[in-house]
């Protein structure tokens, strides 16, 4: 009895232990303070062979997420980058969620993806300490400063006047259009549409037609991955998804979407394409993440909303199945009330990532970053030649994914980017250069104009989030679930879904400190012109 | 150790000792959720629909199985059974989809048959019953095994007994079998009560979808919307910490009860 007491007690001692070691290392004081302000140490002794750079990296994948390490591409990457590089993967539907347990518990990888200082939580884990203060970096490696733009650097510094996140640069115009397949609509006669009335009465044709000549009548008229693909499509209502827009009762004043009663229009009409079987039944049901790509590359949909950069994709599997197939691009659609489309443009930074203050080796993590943009920029952008590009009449053109050996196929390069420089965001003679690698050079103008039409008109998000709002912070993600993430989930999807439902979830949701977020927003944000950023 | 996180405002690189205490502030956060009552409803309505319908499953199919004398018949019907259980719910739910999604075979079937097809996943009518149908496929045959090794500890003499008594084969399971598997069941009646509160969140998770989030929603996928999606431990931690103390209150209760009625207990 006595034994079995004492072995209790040493295992309970054993727990309590590890528990406390557990939080001290969770801690990180000591990490903190060894990054901040540590000027960067010399890179390689003269003469001495370079020393190798390891660091761990997680961050997530827009692909598959079938990365295999060490793979060939990986072994060529890493002995001409001198490096060692520990990767790990985060589907990006799984992101947040994932990146919140790591980080709850503690043990930070060296360089990690986060959303950066423009979300509550990563403005918050910056004055803990969690990151590496990059300032000193900066100025020691400057291809690395020059790929970001000077405002957005600007944008993203902390309150305490360091910088710490760097940004995953994306192009602020990225039209996600409707793409159709265009051999079908001419073999049904029907004009591509101009409104989006024209829309529904070409997808009620195509509902009740023949088009792939199966026998039977079931081509999906109408497919798409997520809400979000129909960006564009929402600003023939003038309606800029899931972001904030003049008050059209008080133009000195910003709203969110959700208390937008456009927005609410959009929905209903997305709900009615639903219902009458004119949207994918699978749409917000199905869990695969590429399932709407998927039924349109194999030819199960006439129709899409996706984004602009699938166009290569979408025509080279299609005419895998069908050499006659055809795929068009809808110009920007106007609304039911003439109201022009355009393009919903975005902050052109979608993520980004940090370095642990506990990195052992930032200094090599920044040799690394400086060496993808200098000596190795070519290998980062281009790859191996003769794998992943070929040079056609001294041009380096890009080999399509689909042709390349398993080891150079995009998902397994994916996970091994870092930073591209912003000048190479839109490059249209590279984007060129693709379109001729995938035998759809003669496509090129065409995708080209139907680009440049989207770009034409704009609807950004009004909101700057580099001011940080308080009660957004403290209250915006429990009123979401609370009050309007039931109604928004359910509006497409839900029979029982009506406006009066989304009008009677947001007055709770404004009674409840909604209204509160938007005063506060308001007030903290004296500038409420509309943003431009493109210049 | 790690409750403490539900009385404090827990800032994750300062760990959770070093993050400042806010006393009740996060259980008074969580008492005025607009959707504690909900989810806490669907959460017990899904659980008791589960204890309902899913717990007489398994013995049903032990005592079933326990009949079979040919044995090569009962090792596949185990094997294939106890399979399922195997497959996740991220595999499982994909088969459910295959099965019961708007484009799937059951649609299929209605529809050559000229019927309207029917998008299942999205009527919170059917939404319950699918679950409770799904999970049931899923377990009942590994929830079987306990009764099968407590079958097989049954003495063959009282069989024998009760056939040379005049007893047909419900009367030697009414009289026989049942009381000699009549402590487990009761002793898995006891831990399955104590689980009440924890309505099968993978199952859920996977399954639900924003038109039947009113009768889906329960407690365990409001968290992880909230405390991993949003990042608001605090708020994990209280209701981790409220379904602890009221589990535990379950067992006990249920455990005297079941002691009272002279069956064997937990303790």
């Amino acid at each position: 009895m006595k034994n079995k007491k004492m072995a209790l007690g040493t295992l309970a001692l054993l727990l309590l232990s590890s528990t406390v070691l557990g939080c001290t290392s969770n801690n990180g004081n000591g990490g903190a303070g060894a990054g901040k302000g540590t000027p960067p140490a010399e890179s390689t002794v003269e003469g001495a062979k370079p020393e190798v750079i390891k660091f761990s990296y997680l961050r997530p994948t827009w692909g598959p997420a079938t990365y295999a390490k060490g793979g060939a591409y990986e072994k060529e990457l890493l002995k001409q980058a001198n490096a060692e590089i520990e990767v790990s993967i985060i589907p990006v539907i799984d992101f947040d969620a994932k990146i919140n347990t790591i980080l709850a518990g503690g043990d930070l990888p060296d360089v990690l993806w986060a959303n950066g200082p423009l979300m509550e939580r990563d403005r918050d884990l910056q004055e803990q300490g969690a990151f590496l203060p990059i300032d000193d970096y900066l100025e020691k490696y400057p291809a690395v400063k020059d790929a970001v733009p000077d405002g957005i650097w600007e944008q993203l510094r902390a309150a305490d006047g360091h910088s710490y996140f760097i940004p995953n640069l994306i192009y602020p115009i990225t039209p996600a259009p409707i793409m159709y397949r265009q051999d079908w609509f001419e073999k049904l006669g029907i004009a591509e549409p101009k409104t989006v009335d024209e829309l529904v009465a070409a997808l009620e044709v195509i509902k009740n037609s023949d088009p792939d000549g199966n026998g039977k009548n079931d081509t999906i008229p109408l497919t798409a991955g997520y809400e979000w693909s129909f960006k564009d499509v929402a600003t023939a209502w003038e309606v800029s998804m899931n972001g904030w827009t003049p008050d059209p009762n008080d133009g000195n004043r910003i709203i969110p979407s959700i208390a937008n009663e456009k927005n609410i229009d959009f929905f209903v009409w997305l709900q009615s394409l639903y219902s009458k079987g004119l949207l994918d039944p699978e749409f917000k049901l199905n869990k695969e993440p590429n399932f709407a790509e998927d039924k349109f590359n194999a030819g199960m949909a006439a129709v899409i909303a996706t984004p602009w950069v699938s166009y290569i994709e979408k025509v080279t599997k299609l005419q895998k199945l069908d050499p006659n197939a055809k795929v068009g691009i809808m110009s920007p659609l106007a609304g039911p009330d003439g109201t022009p489309g355009g393009t919903r443009s975005v902050f052109p930074v979608d993520r980004g990532f940090y370095i642990s203050a506990k990195a052992n080796d930032p200094d090599g993590i920044f040799r690394y970053l400086n060496w993808t943009l200098t000596e190795g920029s070519d290998f980062r952008r281009y790859g191996v030649e003769g794998k992943t590009y070929n040079v056609v009449e001294g041009k380096k053109v890009v080999i399509p994914n689909e042709q390349r050996e398993a080891g150079y196929k995009g998902e397994q390069i994916e996970p091994l980017r870092f930073l591209d420089p912003i000048s190479e965001k839109l490059d249209w003679d590279s984007l060129q250069l693709d379109y001729e690698g995938a035998g759809v050079g003669d496509q090129f103008e065409y995708v080209k104009s139907k680009f440049e039409e989207y770009a034409q008109v704009d609807y950004p998000d009004w909101r700057d989030y580099t001011i940080a709002s308080p009660a957004d912070a403290e209250l915006g993600a429990r009123l979401w679930n609370d009050y309007m993430q039931p109604v928004v989930d359910s509006a497409i999807i839900s029979k029982s879904a009506t406006k009066q439902s989304w009008l009677d979830a947001l007055q709770k949701w404004s009674n409840a400190g909604g209204q509160k977020i938007i005063d506060e927003v308001n007030g903290l944000q004296m500038n409420k012109n509309k943003p431009d950023y493109v210049n | 150790m790690g409750l403490q996180i539900a009385f404090k405002d827990f800032q994750i690189f300062r760990g959770m000792w070093e993050s400042p205490w806010v006393g009740w502030k996060n259980f008074v956060d969580v008492f005025q959720s607009a959707k504690l009552p909900q989810v806490t409803l669907n959460t017990i309505a899904i659980s008791l629909y589960r204890l309902v319908f899913g717990f007489p499953v398994p013995i049903l199919f032990a005592l079933l199985l326990n009949e079979i004398r040919v044995l090569w018949f009962k090792r596949t019907i185990q094997t294939v059974t106890y399979f399922p259980h195997f497959l996740s719910w991220v595999v499982f739910s994909g088969i459910v989809f295959n099965l019961l999604g708007p484009l799937g075979i059951v649609n299929l079937v209605l529809t050559n048959l000229g019927f309207a097809p029917v998008n299942f996943l999205t009527m919170p009518e059917y939404f319950r019953s699918i679950l409770v149908v799904t999970g049931i496929a899923k377990e009942f045959g590994w929830g079987a095994i306990i009764y099968m090794a407590a079958l097989s500890g049954i003495d063959p003499q009282q069989y024998e007994a009760a056939k040379i008594d005049g007893a047909g084969k419900l009367r030697q399971i009414w009289h026989v079998t049942l009381p000699g598997i009549r402590s487990v069941i009761a002793l898995m009646l006891v831990l399955s009560l104590g689980g009440i509160l924890d309505a099968g969140f993978d199952q859920v998770f996977m399954m639900y979808n924003g038109a039947v989030m009113g009768v889906a929603d329960i407690i365990d996928t409001y968290v992880y919307r909230l405390g991993l999606e949003e990042a608001q431990y605090e708020m994990a931690t209280v209701f981790g910490l409220l379904k602890g103390i009221i589990g535990f209150t379950l067992i006990v209760t249920a455990n005297a009860i079941i002691r009272r009625m002279g069956e064997k207990s937990l303790w």
